[in-house]
């Protein structure tokens, strides 16, 4: 007989374990529950991370994902997680280790199926020198329209969002778990229950809701698990701290949480519509959906690469003087100018081999030219001034002369004579390492849903 | 003159992606949802200008009459991907929406 209900326990992994978890965990228990799903990855941190190869502290991640690991065990029940927030081979790797340690200390074997994220850029340049077309998933004349074989050799990494395929292969394996780098937020938690023969609708609908844990919950908070349960043509969706509640406009609103479009929820081999999905409150906290409906389209990745744009130095001041802060907009310019004419750096050429920022804190520093209130004077500015230059050694020179622009220079009507403004930090300059931006950004259409991720059985811990 | 968020219950913003802002509004009653949806001013042109884009920037205006609820996407001014950008997740950039004038019926 089909199974006629799959129970999920949501959680997101990049942010720190909740003091409470061993009673949600007890609560999940009681309840009853089919898989132990978490999503870790995403680009909303910008690119340094897929660019460097770095991620958050992993052993936060560690410490977060310790319960969870048991507790799937203790119920027999597999886990999926997606790793390393911009889960290129790096992170996974390092969270892996992680996992290793997890497992050694808890002695808790796990048999994980493991599936990299990032992709060979030898094998995507040959595949567009041989007619593959990748279109640019968003309009933005940041991006080539179709991808070229230059943006990806110029890319540090890249990696691909895996859709649930690739993980439901992995599940054939009768794994404990599976680690996923870089992966669609959604197929995490659509893969279990496909796996299990659950429509592609709900299923979707389900991982939508889910993919966040508590924050579609009332008071939103990710901290929180969110637990949900998958009939064949409905969800539910129940909070499991009794701190929140599932409300119809908290679960409807999610779903349309960081999409361009409030109907469409867009996904390698097809899109959810989710025009007559209907939200209704149901007793212990829940709500209750049914409606949304899954359209098959072509079977698409998105591709995400990040390219260095150069190194970066910044400093950080507080202007406090009226006078000054009278003429910051006008020494800021000149300092700029100085620059240029300067016998050191007059050679460079601004905008292509350094570039600098000043950010005035407390005068349009959030908004910009966009700010409603501009025109006001403040009373304090928090002056941050960014140099990204094509060496790490030119952005230190440029942003140490600035600062000594910023300490000495005369200004009109200036009385303070021992130090134009107060310095946050000595020494004053603090080099942060490279800078990135977004290159690829692109849709590749593939045939098999497998063929860019296969998955390695890995037991844990490792080289017993 | 009142403002748009005198009506709302829920005003934010996110990165769709790190090109483009979308911008989720809630209310809590229809008649303050009517009356921002009717007033007329939540258009491409009015939206445009305060951003800084022009009008074809505006990618989408979405109104959920069953969920009280309107959605607006539009080009990030300053895309996450660029290094100076000033808010990386876009979650600062609900304000000019928020002081957006709501005349007087």
């Amino acid at each position: 007989m089909p199974q006629d209900e799959f129970r999920i326990l949501s959680f997101v992994n990049h942010i720190p374990v909740h003091p409470r978890i061993d009673e949600f965990l007890a609560e999940t228990a009681r309840r009853g529950v089919d898989a132990v799903c978490s999503q870790g990855t995403g680009m909303d941190f910008g690119p340094y991370m897929l660019g460097s190869g770095t991620q958050f502290t992993s052993e936060n991640f560690r410490e977060n994902i310790r319960p969870y690991l048991r507790f799937a065990k203790q119920q027999r029940v597999p886990f999926v997680f997606s790793v390393g927030i911009a889960g290129g081979r790096a992170q996974l790797d390092e969270c892996l280790d992680r996992v290793n340690e997890i497992t050694s200390e808890e002695d808790l074997p796990l048999r994980i199926a493991v599936i990299d994220g990032e992709i060979d850029r030898e094998m995507l340049a040959e595949r567009i020198r041989n007619g593959a077309q990748a279109p640019r998933a968003v309009a933005s004349p940041h991006l080539s329209e179709v991808l070229t074989t230059e943006d990806v050799e110029s890319a540090e990494h890249i990696v691909a969002q895996m859709g649930p395929e690739p993980i439901m292969a992995a599940l054939g394996e009768g794994v404990d778990g599976v680690i996923t780098g870089r992966a669609l937020d959604v197929g995490i938690y659509m893969a279990p229950p496909l796996y299990a023969g659950f429509p592609r609708g709900s299923t979707t609908h389900m991982a939508k809701v889910l993919e966040c844990a508590g924050l579609a919950l009332h008071p939103g908070d990710p901290s929180e698990p969110i637990y949900g349960v998958l009939e064949r043509e409905a969800i539910t969706v129940y909070p499991v701290s009794d701190t929140q509640a599932a409300t119809a406009r908290s679960i409807a609103s999610h779903s349309m949480y960081e999409r361009d479009n409030p109907f469409m929820e867009k996904n390698p081999g097809g899109y959810l519509d989710l025009t007559h999905a209907k939200y209704t409150e149901v007793p212990g906290s829940g709500v209750r959906s049914e409606g949304a409906i899954w359209v098959d389209t072509p079977y698409t990745i998105k591709l995400e690469g990040a390219r260095r744009e150069g190194y970066r130095t910044i400093a950080v001041f507080g202007v406090r003087e009226p006078a000054f802060i009278d003429c910051l907009d006008w020494f800021l310019d000149n300092i700029r100018t100085t620059i240029a004419e300067s016998p050191r750096f007059g050679h460079l050429d601004e905008g292509k081999q350094y570039r600098i920022t000043f950010d005035q804190y407390g005068r349009n520093g959030v908004l910009g030219p966009n700010e409603p209130l501009r025109g006001r004077t403040p009373h304090e500015i928090g002056l941050l001034v960014d140099v990204i230059a094509e060496t790490q050694e030119l952005a230190e020179n440029l942003a140490y002369f600035i600062c000594m622009e910023l300490w000495i220079k005369p200004y009109p009507n200036r009385q303070t004579s021992a130090g134009n403004l107060a310095t946050r930090f000595a020494p004053p300059t603090i080099n942060v390492g490279p800078a990135y931006s977004f290159n690829v950004w692109h849709l590749l259409e593939i045939e098999d849903p497998l063929e860019l991720f296969p998955y390695e059985v890995v037991d844990f811990p490792r080289g017993r | 003159m009142p403002r748009l968020r005198d009506f709302a219950k829920t005003l934010r913003s996110k990165n769709c992606d790190p090109f483009n802002t979308t911008f989720d509004v809630f209310f809590d009653s229809e008649e303050a949802y009517r009356r921002v949806k009717d007033s007329g001013r939540i258009t491409a042109d009015v939206l445009a200008p305060r951003y800084g884009l022009t009008v074809d920037q505006v990618l989408g205006i979405y109104f959920l009459d069953n969920a009280l609820a309107f959605k607006v996407t539009m080009v990030k001014d300053i895309a996450s991907s660029d290094p100076a950008c000033k808010d990386v997740f876009g979650a600062h950039q609900h304000l000019m929406l928020a002081d957006l004038e709501i005349p007087e019926e």
